[in-house]
């Protein structure tokens, strides 16, 4: 038998069409061919109204992304495809794509978009999809812009199932929640006699100034301006009692933590009411090298406030024996972010002790348990930070925290 | 404590009456400390540590010394050891938030005339201030 190269390449062609269909069944994950020809009309339409930012529009017109979506049809799914969104029957899902596609996950489409017009090779993103029943699943989407297929207005897109790993992530959160809360409270527990002599304080200055008040008024002629006065500071004392119960509040309280932006030196000055006077206690002297201007960090405040408690506490802990008791407590920025630095006269750490001292239960306290520095560790982890140990040349040891700089 | 304010000394009053010295490094305990004193028709005079009180060198015109137990440096009883051999017989009557075991009778072994624990009723105070005033 003769064959023409005419032949020879249409017989390529089908081959190679074959091998993809294969290969577009036999995926484990769920692939879809979408026919977006309509969305390139549309996306013609706005630079001819002059629309010159994709992104800005896109974002202040959900109805339009919307729109794009319902203009978007899907032409083939595979077997995983149907498994996942579907319920047994192709041809049901072949359909516009806006009812896969929930509100909260326009800026992926919309991303993906712009990542076609901007000429991507690809687009991936993390997002909620919506299978035909109505049920909403966390999802990995990719899109490939092969420019062959892209000029023929076809897409090819992935989707993997990420909601048993996105559960998982949740509970492993939770678990972290629970074990800071846990420390936290026990950490309150070992500062009981600071706080109630924090507490003391104010509420001695206002039963005094109070006393002091009615002895003016009791003279023959009261004086006034002396019990305003005291009248004021018993005011403000009673907001000091009231802001320090505000702040043991959330040490003890259990709520989710929540990343807000911060500075770490007013977060090291607010941890200082936790330690004023354990500090006193242990005849250790505080020397605080607060460096101005860092840039603010992305945290939760209490549990930074743990953070910078339970490293202090540990440091006056180490320096029980040594005849210098100095906790030096500094903070600092550079390229690689925002730092605290807790650093105390002690003996330092021992070198077979390094290795170990973040591990959960390990611990060189006799009535230590060993979980006070791991859960520091995934505090600062968890906001993208690290927390290193290393032995001061002068004596002692420096733990420090480094955090990004929140942009 | 973080920072330590300079001295100050409170001596509104009537200049006859008895100067009492207040040692505290709790700045508004201090200040109502001062209140109170003055409120009772005495002078008074105030430190947030025991070295600056030892500086002025009013311990030999107080009539009584009203002092906190813990503060930085010098602690009011290691401030009643240092009266002492310095041969300063003023009654010192000493506060503390503290509970600890001991350190009221630590205080009392000092020399302390009375020792309050805070947050304390004035009228313990005003009692104890009247019995030093009339030693």
């Amino acid at each position: 038998m003769v064959t023409g190269p005419e032949q020879s390449a249409e017989q390529a062609l089908r081959e190679s069409e074959y091998r993809y269909r294969n290969l577009f069944q036999a995926m484990a994950a769920s692939f879809w061919e979408l026919d977006f020809k309509p969305v390139g009309g549309m996306l013609r339409e706005l630079r001819g109204q002059g629309v010159k930012d994709y992104a800005a529009y896109f974002a202040e017109n959900p109805a339009f992304v919307r729109a794009m979506m319902q203009a978007t049809r899907v032409i083939d799914v595979n077997e995983q495809t149907i498994a996942l969104f579907g319920r047994g029957d192709k041809a049901e899902m072949l359909q516009a794509l806006d009812v896969y596609w929930p509100d909260e996950s326009n800026h992926v489409y919309a991303g993906s978009v712009l990542a076609a017009v901007g000429g991507k090779a690809s687009y991936a993103a993390e997002c909620k999809l919506r299978k035909l029943n109505g049920d909403v699943f966390d999802a990995l989407f990719t899109a490939c812009f092969a420019p062959e297929a892209v000029a023929d207005g076809r897409l090819l897109i992935g989707v993997i199932d990420i909601s048993e790993r996105v559960q998982a992530q949740t509970m492993l959160r939770q678990v972290q929640a629970d074990f800071a809360h846990a420390a936290r409270v026990s950490m309150l527990g070992e500062l009981t006699a600071s706080i109630a002599h924090e507490v003391n304080q104010p509420l001695a200055a206002i039963a005094t100034n109070a006393s002091a008040g009615l002895r003016w008024l009791d003279r023959a002629e009261p004086d006034v301006a002396e019990v305003r006065a005291l009248t004021q500071r018993i005011i403000a004392d009673a907001q000091r009692a009231a802001d320090i119960i505000a702040r043991i509040r959330a040490m003890a309280g259990h709520r989710t933590p929540e990343t807000e932006t911060l500075t770490v030196n007013s977060v090291v000055e607010e941890a200082m009411l936790f330690l004023a006077h354990e500090l006193q206690a242990h005849q250790v002297s505080l020397l605080l090298k607060l460096t101005k201007g860092a840039p603010p960090v992305l945290a939760d405040r209490t549990q930074l406030h743990q953070v910078v408690v339970n490293l202090a506490v540990n440091a006056m802990q180490a320096m029980a024996q040594t005849q210098v008791r100095t906790l030096t407590i500094r903070t600092s920025f550079d390229d690689s972010g925002v730092h605290i630095s807790v650093e105390d006269t002690g003996p330092g750490i021992k070198a077979e002790d390094a290795q170990r001292l973040f591990e959960s239960f390990f611990t060189t306290k006799s009535n230590g348990l060993g979980l006070g520095l791991p859960i520091c560790r995934s505090i600062i982890e968890n906001y993208g930070g690290t927390i290193r140990v290393r032995n001061l040349e002068a004596g002692g040891a420096a733990f420090t925290v480094t955090l990004p700089a929140a942009r | 404590m973080i920072s330590t304010p300079p001295a100050e000394a409170d001596t509104a009053g009537v200049a006859e009456d008895a100067l009492i010295s207040i040692i505290d490094d709790d700045d508004s305990l201090r200040a109502a400390l001062v209140g109170l004193v003055r409120s009772l028709g005495y002078r008074a005079s105030s430190y947030p540590n025991a070295e600056d009180f030892l500086a002025a060198e009013d311990a030999g015109r107080s009539a009584a010394i009203v002092t906190d137990i813990q503060m930085p440096g010098l602690s009011g009883i290691e401030l009643k050891h240092r009266l002492v051999a310095d041969g300063c017989t003023a009654p010192v009557i000493m506060i503390t938030a503290r509970v600890e075991p001991g350190l009221r009778e630590r205080a009392i072994e000092s020399g302390a005339l009375c020792v309050l624990r805070k947050p304390f009723a004035a009228e313990a105070l005003i009692d104890c201030l009247e019995r030093a005033l009339a030693k």
